[in-house]
């Protein structure tokens, strides 16, 4: 009796589930979900991506209609679960353009996670919860109850915007200010630690080419500009991790990149070099992707 | 396997159905069941150490027939010192090892000299101090002949292994565990019931209460200098919830799940920070350890039957060693020390058995009296969690300068007000409770059941609400 007293709460928890998309004001991984993800070209990274590809400066000069996902602080790995949910429920990109963390993207690293918060919101769809089950950070109660799709975080309300929650038209957010901690210090040769990486990150990287090889989607990797350094060795070791010889590596940035007034961080660029790093991925793709369109 | 996983959720009512539904019958095949669970349980954690739990039961179990049968004292030293060595060396071995190395190390380091030395770098077997504990405790009252020897290896095994105590206690004694073990258990529906509190109970302790206190009180702890005086107290009051929660929280839950089976286990904690004086506190405040300690070192010490500073002496040797038993660290040998500290007014003045009842006892309210007591006491349990939480001698040190600055009298830069609200309801619930076993002994006597239901439902949502990742029990590591 208790126990199917205690079911019929639970279900009252349903509302509260159907409400929760309202919460977010990033509505990106909702409209993923939701099939409106329809777009030519889409980014995908961290905020490497999300603030250094001008997404709407690529949609207006190719005439293709262009996304930004990238997610801050989001790693390889939850990268990886955005494209499957994007080719789930969306048509597939032509392009898709995959921003790299310099050092950090394969290793473990507090600043680069799979971003759970992001799903918390979107539990109401049952692919969400799932996922959240399957990957231990729900407990199998879950699948069942819709109490323990909620956390604390659900009753608190809803978070106030900050300067980052700014989503242009196609999803791309600029920096127009300079952070406080901009370092200076610039650090001609960094070594990179090939034996501290994680396998899982590297096997979640190439199954990601993989599967844009298997959909004929067009890969560009991206290595946007570091003010501090420029680490030789990675660009190597992402070289050594491409698994499909018509993924292109973007690693070589103008020389404009050496001044700091591009730099919203050491590792991100303000809005005047999102706009000039924007340009030359433009001018590189013109010559790649308009010979072959004239060709048509 | 943890108690607030979904595999111990699945695991207790396949082992629950199998023993009241399938081996009901027979006593035998129900603890034969019972040693399974209990070896299954703890293979979860790591399989290997399985086989030193197996080494321990059959050595203490071995030594146990030996004392029994050999005749001349002589004999029955051997094998009683032979069997207590062994046990004491593996608890030496894989927990304080490395740390008596290192402490050496450190002090030639001071007097100019440098070595390298050799350290074991192992895990600690979880479990290992509370069921050396159990085998100490057996092999002594067989020793000293207060009870009879075991003969049934099975039962015994179950005895040192019962997956409700088997990784942090209670630390349960043979003359109040082996003859359940060895009597017919009936169900009892009322128990069962009332286990099934202490189980909801115990997890409302550990995941709402400690879970959400650590999360804050590791952040403070971990960074002591970044915060101010007010934070850092703050932080102190989150850890002295934080370890109650959990410790007393992973009580309720053994002590709950065993009622499930039938078997009655000691009670190990009884509201301490109710206490109005420190010796109160150490008599409701892990009560399974106090009272070993007691009985097997405090008493063979002589007690406090050779005057007043033999009963000093000893009272200080059970603090350094109980501090001891919780870790390999100099804190915990202060903490010890300063709770002997504390003690001492106590015994001097004759003063340490006044408070035997809980405070307020058939009162809805303490008098001003009590109050005043019980703060004291409780400030004075804050201050020495300081030295159990630090990482290390220099960080409590650094916690405590931290504390008294003029930043004591500002607002803390932590203010988690849903927890705080938390909190107060937790006390509230166990104040109201505090004249049973446990919060909710006598909740089923609370005649409105829509109530009763109630409140278990919304302790229920909690539990779902905040349970959203496994966190290890504290003393898991002791």
């Amino acid at each position: 009796m208790f126990l199917l007293l205690f079911f019929l709460v639970d279900k009252l928890f349903f509302w509260k589930i159907q409400s929760l998309p309202e919460l977010e004001f990033d509505k990106r991984l909702e409209w993923i979900l939701e099939g409106k993800m329809n777009k030519e070209i889409l980014i995908f990274g961290s905020s490497r991506a999300q603030h250094n590809v001008y997404s709407d400066a690529i949609q207006d000069s190719l005439k293709m209609t262009a996304f930004n996902l990238g997610y801050r602080g989001s790693n390889i790995d939850f990268q990886l679960f955005l494209l499957k949910k994007v080719l789930k429920h969306n048509k597939k990109p032509k392009i898709i353009f995959l921003t790299i963390d310099e050092e950090a993207a394969f290793h473990a690293e507090k600043t680069l996670q799979f971003r759970y918060d992001k799903l918390y919101n979107l539990v109401k769809y049952q692919e969400i919860t799932n996922e959240l089950i399957v990957r231990n950070d729900f407990s199998p109660f879950a699948f069942g109850w819709y109490c323990a799709r909620l956390g604390k975080e659900q009753f608190l309300g809803r978070k106030e915007k900050t300067k980052y929650d700014n989503w242009t038209a196609a999803g791309t957010v600029l920096l127009d200010f300079t952070a406080a901690d901009l370092n200076k210090k610039k650090y001609p040769l960094v070594h990179y630690n090939i034996k501290s990486e994680l396998p899982e990150l590297i096997a979640a990287f190439k199954e990601f080419q993989h599967i844009c090889q298997v959909e004929n989607i067009k890969l560009y990797l991206l290595v946007p500009p570091n003010f501090a350094y420029k680490n030789k060795e990675f660009v190597d070791r992402v070289k050594g991790l491409i698994v499909n010889e018509l993924t292109k590596f973007y690693y070589e940035n103008s020389n404009e990149f050496v001044e700091s007034k591009y730099f919203y961080d050491e590792s991100h660029l303000n809005k005047k070099g999102a706009i000039l790093y924007t340009n030359e991925i433009i001018k590189r793709l013109k010559t790649e992707i308009q010979p072959n369109n004239s060709n048509h | 396997m943890l108690f607030n996983s979904f595999s111990f959720a699945v695991f207790v009512p396949i082992v629950f159905g199998l023993y009241w539904f399938v081996f009901q019958k027979s006593l035998k095949a129900q603890n034969v069941l019972l040693l399974f669970a209990s070896y299954f349980f703890y293979s979860c954690w790591d399989w290997r150490f399985l086989f030193l739990l197996m080494f321990s039961t059959a050595l203490d179990y071995f030594s146990g027939l030996q004392i029994a049968k050999t005749v001349t004292d002589k004999y029955r030293k051997i094998w009683f010192y032979s069997s207590i060595g062994i046990n004491l060396s593996f608890l030496g071995i894989f927990k304080y090892f490395d740390f008596f190395v290192l402490s050496f190390q450190n002090l030639l380091l001071k007097i100019g000299f440098s070595v390298d030395v050799f350290t074991l770098n192992i895990i600690l077997p979880v479990g290992i101090s509370f069921y050396t504990f159990h085998g100490l405790s057996y092999v002594i009252d067989v020793y000293k002949k207060r009870i009879p020897t075991e003969k049934n290896f099975v039962d015994y095994a179950v005895f040192v292994s019962y997956f409700p105590l088997l990784v942090a206690g209670p630390i349960e004694r043979a003359t109040h565990l082996l003859p359940q073990i060895k009597a017919k258990r009936n169900f009892n529906y009322d128990e069962a019931v009332l286990g099934l509190y202490q189980i909801i109970w115990g997890l409302f302790k550990k995941i709402v209460i400690a879970d959400n206190c650590a999360h804050y009180a590791n952040e403070i702890f971990n960074n002591p200098g970044h915060y101010s005086g007010s934070t850092l107290v703050m932080g102190a009051l989150l850890f002295t919830f934080q370890i109650y929660g959990d410790f007393s929280g992973y009580s309720d839950i053994a002590i709950g799940v065993s009622r499930l089976f039938g078997i009655e286990l000691l009670k190990n904690f009884a509201f301490p920070y109710f206490s109005r004086d420190i010796a109160e506190f150490w008599r409701r405040w892990h009560i399974s350890l106090s009272s070993w300690f007691k009985d097997y070192l405090y008493i063979p010490l002589g007690g406090s039957k050779g005057g007043k500073w033999m009963q000093i002496r000893n009272t200080f040797i059970i603090f350094l060693v109980s501090g001891f038993w919780h870790g390999a660290n100099w804190t915990f040998l202060i903490w010890g020390f300063l709770n002997a500290i504390y003690f001492l007014p106590l015994l001097l003045t004759n003063k340490n058995r006044v408070n035997l009842e809980i405070v307020a006892k058939n009162q809805c309210l303490p008098t001003w009296k009590e109050s005043i007591q019980m703060g004291i006491t409780f400030v004075l349990t804050v201050f020495a969690w300081i030295f159990f939480r630090a990482n290390s001698l220099a960080s409590a040190i650094q916690y405590i300068k931290g504390i008294f600055t003029k930043s004591l009298f500002s607002v803390p830069e932590v203010r988690p007000t849903f927890l705080i609200i938390l909190i107060v309801g937790f006390v509230l619930v166990e104040w109201l409770g505090r004249e049973g076993h446990f919060a909710l002994d006598h909740f089923r006597k609370v005649g409105n059941r829509f109530f009763r239901w109630s409140f278990v439902m919304f302790l229920l949502v909690l539990l779902f609400v905040f349970g959203k990742e496994e966190q290890e029990f504290i003393y898991f590591q002791f």
